[in-house]
């Protein structure tokens, strides 16, 4: 029996801390949801703007956004990087892709730079997808996110294929 | 003993810049002062916390236990920093997520923990945590400033390659100066002693 009191000390404080940590979650659990939120809502304003200024850019219409050519969309896909899942949001004008950002990932900092919204991820919609190659060292996660743009670009020119022929 | 303590951790026992403990997160973070001080802010909140409950928890700790009891209870003061920063300072914890996860594993804590509060008592435990974590903040928020500042004028200070030139320089610089005072210490008193 005697043998059991270290275990029984340690279980014992480790049920206290526990204690403890849930309190703080409970304390800091609406502050972090609302954080995370409204990081994301930072990041798909970013890419509605990118919309606004190809729409302005493109000088189009109203009449025009409602044909299937230039049909707003932005989408959400997950996919695997190195971490764990990354959340990527695309804006798509009809079959064209208009940017692309990652809302959430769980890479390594610093290798993840890329993903941050000025440096490598921006590329997307300002450059053909054939000339944007993925980052040496953050390659698998660069080489995911170019992945998944890829499919879903190539699930839109379908899209788009199947809209028209609608019309 | 505060200016003993203030002394040693701070300067002739700094666990970071003559221990050269906790180099990882050191080098990792230290791209800029923001991310220096966040780290430095967290690591000091990790180890008075957990020095304070390690030094009050003393007497009931069986040896067996005593290691798993240690990490347990750093692991429990590092997971509360996480959320309150997540909650509190969220662009700067997105920085530093990681490495703020991993000062668990920081063998400084673990080190002074093992060392100190888990032998003295309270007071002296505290006291202890809080010199050491002023002397670490210090190199860290220091080598942050030193390599964001020489950022401008050189790119490489901010690569992993760069920040092991940049401390490796810096510690030269500090050994040159620890070495200079202690050689005019001793010399000072030599000829204190001869006078007498």
């Amino acid at each position: 029996m005697k043998s059991l009191a270290p275990i029984f000390i340690l279980a014992l404080t480790a049920g206290i801390l526990g204690g403890l940590l849930a309190v703080t979650a409970h304390y800091t659990k609406p502050l972090i949801e609302q954080n995370r939120s409204e990081a994301v809502a930072a990041e798909l304003e970013e890419l509605q703007e990118l919309i606004r200024a190809r729409i302005k850019s493109l000088e189009l219409t109203a009449r025009q956004l409602e044909s299937c050519e230039y049909q707003i969309e932005i989408t959400q896909e997950t996919t695997k990087g190195y971490g764990g899942n990354m959340e990527i949001a695309m804006a798509f004008l009809g079959e064209s892709l208009v940017g692309a950002r990652v809302l959430s990932h769980r890479e390594t900092p610093g290798f993840a730079d890329a993903l941050d919204p000025d440096a490598w991820i921006s590329a997307f919609g300002t450059k053909p997808l054939s000339g944007i190659d993925t980052v040496s060292r953050a390659t698998i996660t660069t080489r995911a996110v170019l992945e998944t743009v890829n499919q879903r670009v190539a699930y839109q020119v379908e899209w788009l294929q199947l809209c028209l022929l609608d019309v | 003993m505060l200016k003993q303590l203030l002394t040693q951790n701070l300067w002739s026992q700094n666990v970071a810049a003559v221990q050269l403990l906790g180099l990882c997160p050191l080098l990792a973070v230290s791209t800029s002062i923001e991310t220096a001080s966040g780290l430095a802010v967290a690591s000091a909140f990790v180890l008075v916390g957990s020095a304070a409950l390690i030094s009050l928890l003393r007497h009931f700790i069986p040896d067996v236990v005593r290691l798993p009891m240690f990490v347990l209870v750093i692991a429990t003061f590092t997971t509360i920093a996480v959320m309150i920063m997540e909650a509190l300072a969220f662009s700067l914890y997105m920085q530093i997520a990681l490495f703020m996860q991993i000062i668990v594993t920081n063998c400084m804590i673990l080190g002074r923990i093992n060392q100190v509060a888990s032998q003295q008592k309270f007071s002296i435990a505290v006291l202890d945590a809080v010199t050491t974590s002023a002397g670490f903040a210090a190199v860290l928020v220091g080598f942050g400033a030193v390599r964001e500042l020489a950022s401008h004028v050189l790119p490489l200070t901010l690569d992993p390659a760069g920040a092991f030139l940049t401390f490796g320089l810096l510690l030269a610089v500090f050994q040159f100066i620890n070495l200079h005072t202690k050689e005019t210490f001793e010399s000072e008193s030599r000829a204190d002693a001869d006078v007498h």
